[in-house]
């Protein structure tokens, strides 16, 4: 985990040139798709929607890139506005009947079948650890923890004040850490 | 006994590196939804041209770092490691069906959207009973919740806005549109496109159905009522994202 406030590499995806003419959409495409695919997966899209839910991503970039200002870094950007899908995305299937849905990873040939099923698993791990938290914490958690962006930038991105992101990552972290204690306590119990 | 604070950190780490070696979604996922893309804004063909055709470098992922997370999972590995596959092959399996069923049930026209379509409400007035917008949405919305009820839905406002399933239901009509559109089924997405006409004719997403509608009309083979279309589509939407679209869709009118 890193440290919040410190943040020594820049984020992936900043544009390099800083120029002053935002990209346009087919490059943050071609650069971002894998990107928005993770982070939405991450703030808990059902795998089967994840391609509905990356292009109404793109269609909103398209919409507001007028609104980009490319001295700031893409990603949190980016982020903003998948979290505001997945939001939608949420609010609008709430009614429907949840049915948890098995994380099915694609496959990759290049790990071991051992490393390849442990991190798929781990994968599968942490994301039911990021399904006990309510969206609002697991924005920022993912914000911090995974696209390593430093709080300041995750509360200027999602528009809220400072000390809110900082509590909201603080409490995410203990509800993580306490999901996982439980687990492996009943894993324990279950193997005795 | 109860793990220490300090091992359940660690484990964090363990999953977080994990996650972060995750690999990106197969080249063709990126094709499918660019191909979505260029359909709905208009995009140049040619422009997603340069999309990564193989995974690359940056998928292999890097050894998870094992310590205490196989211990974590090592409890139950003959178990845990049966019980993912049999998972695993069972969500694959289910997934497939069910995609195959949405893709077959998305092309003939659903009856019940359309039967009974809700009026978007002015926000002003009080929410009302759900209408019967949808059968599929009225069913499933009286159906008891499957899973616990979590923080997050204990603390979202109450359930069931008629706009949200009012754009939803719009949503789900011009989803059909533009797919039947991309088959080649210019006459189903046109019907779809005229009940969502018919059904939210200041609607949401009216501006996205018109100019599908335009296109549609383009392929089909009616170019004066395409036309007149157009002028429509662009005197009701003078700035409109789509109208690339559709003069593009006029152009190619030989």
């Amino acid at each position: 985990m890193t440290d919040p406030g410190s943040h020594p590499k820049p984020f992936p995806g900043d544009p390099e040139t800083s120029a002053q003419r935002p990209p346009d959409l087919p490059t943050i495409y071609r650069s971002e798709l894998a990107y928005v695919w993770k982070t939405l997966r991450r703030l808990g899209a059902p795998l089967p929607d994840l391609e509905d839910l990356a292009h109404d991503v793109f269609v909103v970039v398209h919409r507001h890139l007028g609104d980009y200002d490319p001295a700031r870094p893409l990603r949190p950007w980016l982020f903003g506005i998948a979290l505001r899908v997945v939001s939608d995305f949420r609010r609008l299937q709430r009614n429907l009947r949840e049915v948890p849905a098995e994380r099915v990873e694609p496959v990759d040939a290049a790990p071991t079948p051992h490393e390849r099923m442990e991190g798929t698993e781990a994968r599968a791990l942490l994301m039911k650890a990021l399904d006990a938290l309510d969206l609002d914490r697991r924005a920022v958690f993912v914000m911090h923890e995974l696209d390593e962006v430093p709080v300041p930038e995750i509360a200027s991105a999602l528009s809220i004040p400072l000390n809110t992101a900082y509590s909201r990552l603080r409490l995410a972290r203990a509800d993580v850490a306490a999901w996982i204690v439980r687990f492996r306590s009943a894993e324990r119990r279950r193997d005795d | 006994m109860t793990d220490p604070p300090d091992l359940a950190q660690e484990t964090l780490r363990e999953l977080l590196d994990a996650e972060k070696a995750c690999p990106d979604p197969p080249p063709e996922v990126g094709q499918r939804v660019f191909t979505r893309l260029s359909t709905s804004l208009g995009l140049p063909p040619g422009a997603g041209d340069a999309m990564p055709t193989s995974p690359g470098p940056t998928v292999a992922p890097t050894p998870v770092r094992t310590g205490l997370l196989r211990r974590t999972l090592a409890g139950s590995s003959g178990r845990g490691l049966a019980t993912f596959l049999v998972g695993a092959a069972v969500g694959a399996a289910t997934y497939g069906t069910v995609q195959h069923i949405r893709q077959k049930s998305e092309l003939p026209a659903p009856p019940a959207i359309v039967t009974a379509p809700p009026a978007p409400e002015p926000p002003s007035r009080p929410p009302p009973p759900p209408p019967a917008e949808t059968a599929e949405v009225a069913t499933v919305a009286a159906q008891p919740p499957a899973t616990a009820p979590s923080r997050v839905r204990e603390t979202e406002p109450n359930l069931g806005d008629a706009r949200d399933r009012g754009l939803a239901a719009e949503r789900k009509l011009v989803e059909m549109g533009r797919t039947a559109l991309a088959r080649g089924h210019t006459d189903l997405a046109i019907a779809a496109l005229r009940r969502h006409t018919q059904a939210f004719p200041s609607g949401q997403l009216a501006e996205e159905r018109d100019s599908l509608l335009v296109q549609a009309l383009v392929a089909k083979g009616e170019f004066s009522q395409a036309r007149q279309r157009a002028a429509r589509f662009h005197r009701q939407h003078p700035h409109s994202l789509f109208s690339p679209v559709v003069d593009q869709a006029l152009r190619s009118i030989p």
